[in-house]
């Protein structure tokens, strides 16, 4: 471990972790250098979907921003994305190919909604197992959802990609949850790039978002 | 501080600097390090109980035992269960251990261990949130164990890196300038030494100046010494046999008649070829020549076997020797007669005379003249006697103790009961101050009976080897007459004392013992002495100069080519022998020779004291010639 990069890594231990706010300058540049000026109609449209939708009331914005990435993105794998078994990809990301699978919907819907200032205590990122019905049968997936929660206590709303209707979770009979998280209270990881191989999946990609603009 | 010691001390300051840099990088680098994967780890585990809690039933024993099961593994420090309202559902909390590691390292490295946070859920309602903080004592303990490896690491490769940097700076920097500085040293004491041109360029430099300097001094020397020995020869010798001539002869023989640490008795011989001129005339100048030759390295050949002997050609035909200390004539005589008869038989003497000897033994303080006219009348009944004869003389005097037996007990005698004083004679510098007071030894035979002058006994002493008794007892009487007053005090010591490495040691003691009276004694050597045991006396001169005492050489002259060995060794001063003085003032040749040698012996730094001056004529004449002093019956008692 280099000694500059242990420094760094030093400095942000201090940080806390504290609700994202957008630098939308930055986040445009971060686009434009990696996908060209094509997804740019889609970015302007995600950034006035954000503001307008901050002035609204917390309903209002999981609908816009559930309605958003269900209308303007679409399913596809991470093998014929990004090459790769299982990617995933930052909310830009996202916005720059226009295609993405569950994780990448879940991580831009959770992402969003805290830009639109939703507190990140009610929202959880949540493993679930999805039954679908195939031609042959029920068939059962690895999916991943965004839950919200009203309160501490309270049944949430989930957003998928697969049902693009908010329901609460007592009317989602397809999904069993498995294991949630956000990133409230997490040790986002150093920042150095040599030592993403002790970070997990979710600190990774904490910590690229936040190198391309989410701070 | 020595320029040894400010090397030594930057290569350690280096070392002290390297290590206490590494030192705190290697541990700042370690506590980062060691933070950073305790907040992993603390995240890790947090997440994996959550995981299998969010899967497990939420009674309360199911989530007490898997919190236990975790915190029971000692690694936490604090393990809690926070529900979503954020009260603390469980919490388990353990102290650190003490004693592994110091206080104030722990202080000095701080390690905070960053909490892990996990969400549990219960199908789809929250459960809580657990968190753990893993001890930071095992990462203390690691940086702790990582430091002290570190510092015994540098402990050990700064003794050897120090050690080996001794053993270089010594090798390589102080063994040369110790030598640099020991010549220098030397060269302050005027002592002319080489040494070999050590490797840092610098002092190579340095050293090669000064070998340079002392080599032209060298050279200076010998060309000097060999301009002087040609200038001496010709003022003293003979040219064609080699011997002395008639004048240099004279004043060696008064010498011998007159000197205080001359023999007591002796024998001379006059020899005279019959009828040189017949010979010259008859066989040719060439042929008269080759006989004056053959004779001489006869009289040459009897110096060298008998210690203080002289030999001359007076004139034409006549030769003279000297043997002091020689009591017994007959035997040198009828060799002398043999070689004679031998010359005879090679056809160099023709004729019908062939050659006549005279000997007579003489006594110390006898008249020069009386002894001359004694021979001379031996001669007449030598010629008298025949074509090739000897006739003797006999002197009548006192006869002296005379087996080696009765020698030993006299000297023996002398030396347990201290019958043993101190004779002054002055000497004095160019403008009549007195130098130093020549204190030659004298011993009372028996008591109540009479004082024997040095050359009486010294012979016998160093025959018998008891100089070095005799030789302590003078210093030991010198140095109480400086401690009484006396401004200095020279004494001699005898060739065969300073050879005696005990008689050295000794000597050393007395002198250091009173070693506040040390640079008022002046130690002199004779000539003989010196050069008959160079290297020893080299020894003793290095020996007793530390101690400051003066260290000289008297008798020189005699043996003056040898002046080039003098330049390295440290003398003080140098005593110029009678026999160069007698007459100076009449005698150019040996002007010129005293001249070059008070010269040469100024560029050493040598003070040049004159022995044995008789008139107040060749007094005057000497501060002219470059001495710095002089001795003898002209130099006035009461300036002492």
């Amino acid at each position: 471990m280099s000694l500059a990069g242990t420094l760094f890594a030093a400095l942000l231990l201090l940080v806390p972790a504290s609700a994202f706010g957008l630098d939308f300058g930055r986040l445009q540049q971060s686009l434009t250098s990696r996908f060209g000026n094509a997804p740019l109609a889609l970015f302007a449209d995600w950034k006035t979907m954000l503001n307008e939708g901050s002035k609204l009331g917390e309903k209002e914005k999981l609908r816009r921003v559930n309605d958003f990435f269900n209308q303007r993105i679409a399913f596809d794998d991470d093998i014929s994305i990004w090459g790769q078994s299982d990617y995933w990809a930052t909310p830009l990301e996202l916005i720059g190919m226009g295609r993405g699978d569950c994780e990448d919907f879940s991580i831009a819907k959770y992402y969003s909604l805290l830009a639109m200032g939703v507190p990140v205590g009610k929202l959880r990122l949540v493993y679930v197992r999805a039954r679908q019905n195939g031609p042959a049968g029920p068939v059962l997936q690895a999916h991943m959802v965004l839950a919200y929660y009203p309160t501490p206590n309270a049944e949430p709303l989930i957003l998928d990609n697969l049902k693009s209707e908010i329901l609460p979770a007592s009317r989602r009979t397809d999904l069993s949850p498995i294991f949630s998280f956000n990133s409230a209270g997490l040790w986002q990881g150093t920042g150095n790039q040599s030592s993403t191989s002790t970070l997990s999946r979710w600190q990774d990609l904490l910590m690229r978002a936040r190198a391309e603009g989410f701070e | 501080m020595s320029l040894f010691r400010q090397i030594w001390l930057a290569i350690v300051a280096s070392a002290l600097v390297a290590f206490a840099g590494s030192f705190a990088v290697s541990m700042l680098a370690g506590r980062i390090y060691l933070t950073h994967h305790l907040a992993v780890k603390n995240n890790d585990n947090a997440a994996s109980l959550a995981l299998s809690m969010s899967q497990l039933d939420k009674d309360a024993v199911t989530v007490e035992l898997q919190i236990a099961a975790v915190f029971d593994s000692g690694q936490y420090q604090v393990v809690r269960v926070i529900d979503p309202n954020g009260t603390v559902m469980i919490e388990k909390i353990s102290p650190a251990p003490v004693g592994e590691v110091p206080e104030w390292f722990v202080r000095l490295f701080p390690i905070v261990s960053q909490p892990g946070r996990a969400q549990v859920s219960d199908g789809w309602s929250q459960f809580g949130t657990v968190e753990l903080i893993s001890h930071s004592h095992f990462a203390h303990f690691a940086l702790w164990q990582g430091a002290r490896d570190l510092l015994l690491w540098f402990v050990f490769g700064g003794l050897l890196v120090g050690l080996l940097a001794t053993r270089f700076l010594h090798n390589n920097i102080k063994r040369p300038l110790d030598a640099v500085v020991a010549q220098a040293a030397a060269i302050s004491e005027k002592r002319f030494i080489r040494i070999a041109e050590p490797r840092p360029p610098e002092l190579k430099s340095v050293v090669g100046a000064m070998n340079a300097m002392v080599d032209r001094l060298k050279t200076m020397f010998a060309q000097e010494a060999e301009r002087l020995e040609a200038l001496r020869r010709e003022a003293t010798l003979d040219p064609l046999t080699g011997l002395a001539n008639r004048a240099y002869f004279l004043n060696q023989l008064d010498a011998a008649l007159s000197d205080d640490d001359a023999q007591p008795t002796g024998t001379l011989l006059l020899l005279r070829i019959a009828d040189l001129a017949g010979i010259n005339r008859r066989l040719g100048r060439e042929l008269a020549d080759e006989l004056l030759r053959r004779l001489g390295a006869a009289l040459h050949e009897q110096v060298a076997s008998h210690p203080g002997a002289a030999a001359a050609r007076l004139n034409g035909a006549d030769f003279a020797l000297l043997l002091p200390g020689l009591q017994e004539a007959a035997p040198v005589a009828e060799r002398l007669l043999a070689t004679f008869g031998e010359l005879a038989s090679a056809g160099l003497i023709d004729g019908e005379h062939v050659g006549h000897i005279a000997s007579s033994t003489y006594l110390h303080g006898q008249n020069i003249g009386a002894l001359l006219a004694r021979l001379d009348g031996a001669l007449a009944t030598a010629e008298a006697q025949g074509t090739l004869a000897w006739s003797h003389a006999e002197s009548s005097g006192p006869a002296l103790a005379t087996t080696n037996a009765d020698w030993r007990k006299l000297l023996d005698g002398a030396i347990q009961a201290q019958r043993l004083r101190l004779i002054e004679f002055p000497v004095a510098d160019s403008h009549g101050q007195l130098l130093h007071l020549e204190c030659p030894l004298r011993l009372q035979a028996a008591e109540g009976g009479e004082w024997l002058a040095a050359g009486s006994f010294m012979p016998m002493a160093s025959r018998l080897a008891m100089t070095a008794e005799l030789d302590l007892a003078a210093a030991r009487l010198a140095l109480d007459r400086i401690a009484a007053g006396a401004a200095a005090v020279a004494v001699n010591l005898s060739g065969e004392s300073i050879i005696d490495a005990d008689f050295c040691q000794r000597l050393l003691a007395l002198i250091g013992a009173r070693q506040e009276l040390a640079p008022r004694l002046w130690l002199e050597v004779s000539e003989v002495g010196v050069f008959r045991h160079f290297q020893e006396f080299q020894t003793f001169c290095n020996l007793l100069r530390p101690l400051g005492c003066r260290l000289g050489i008297e008798h020189f002259g005699r043996q003056f080519s040898e002046i080039g060995h003098l330049h390295d060794i440290g003398l003080d001063y140098l005593k110029v022998d009678a026999s160069f003085i007698r007459a100076v003032d009449s005698q150019p040749g040996n002007q010129a020779f005293l001249k070059g040698l008070c010269d040469i012996a100024h560029n050493i730094d040598l003070t040049v004291i004159a022995e044995g001056v008789q008139t107040a004529a060749e007094l005057s004449i000497l501060p002219e010639l470059g001495f710095d002093g002089a001795t003898g019956p002209a130099v006035p008692r009461e300036k002492a």
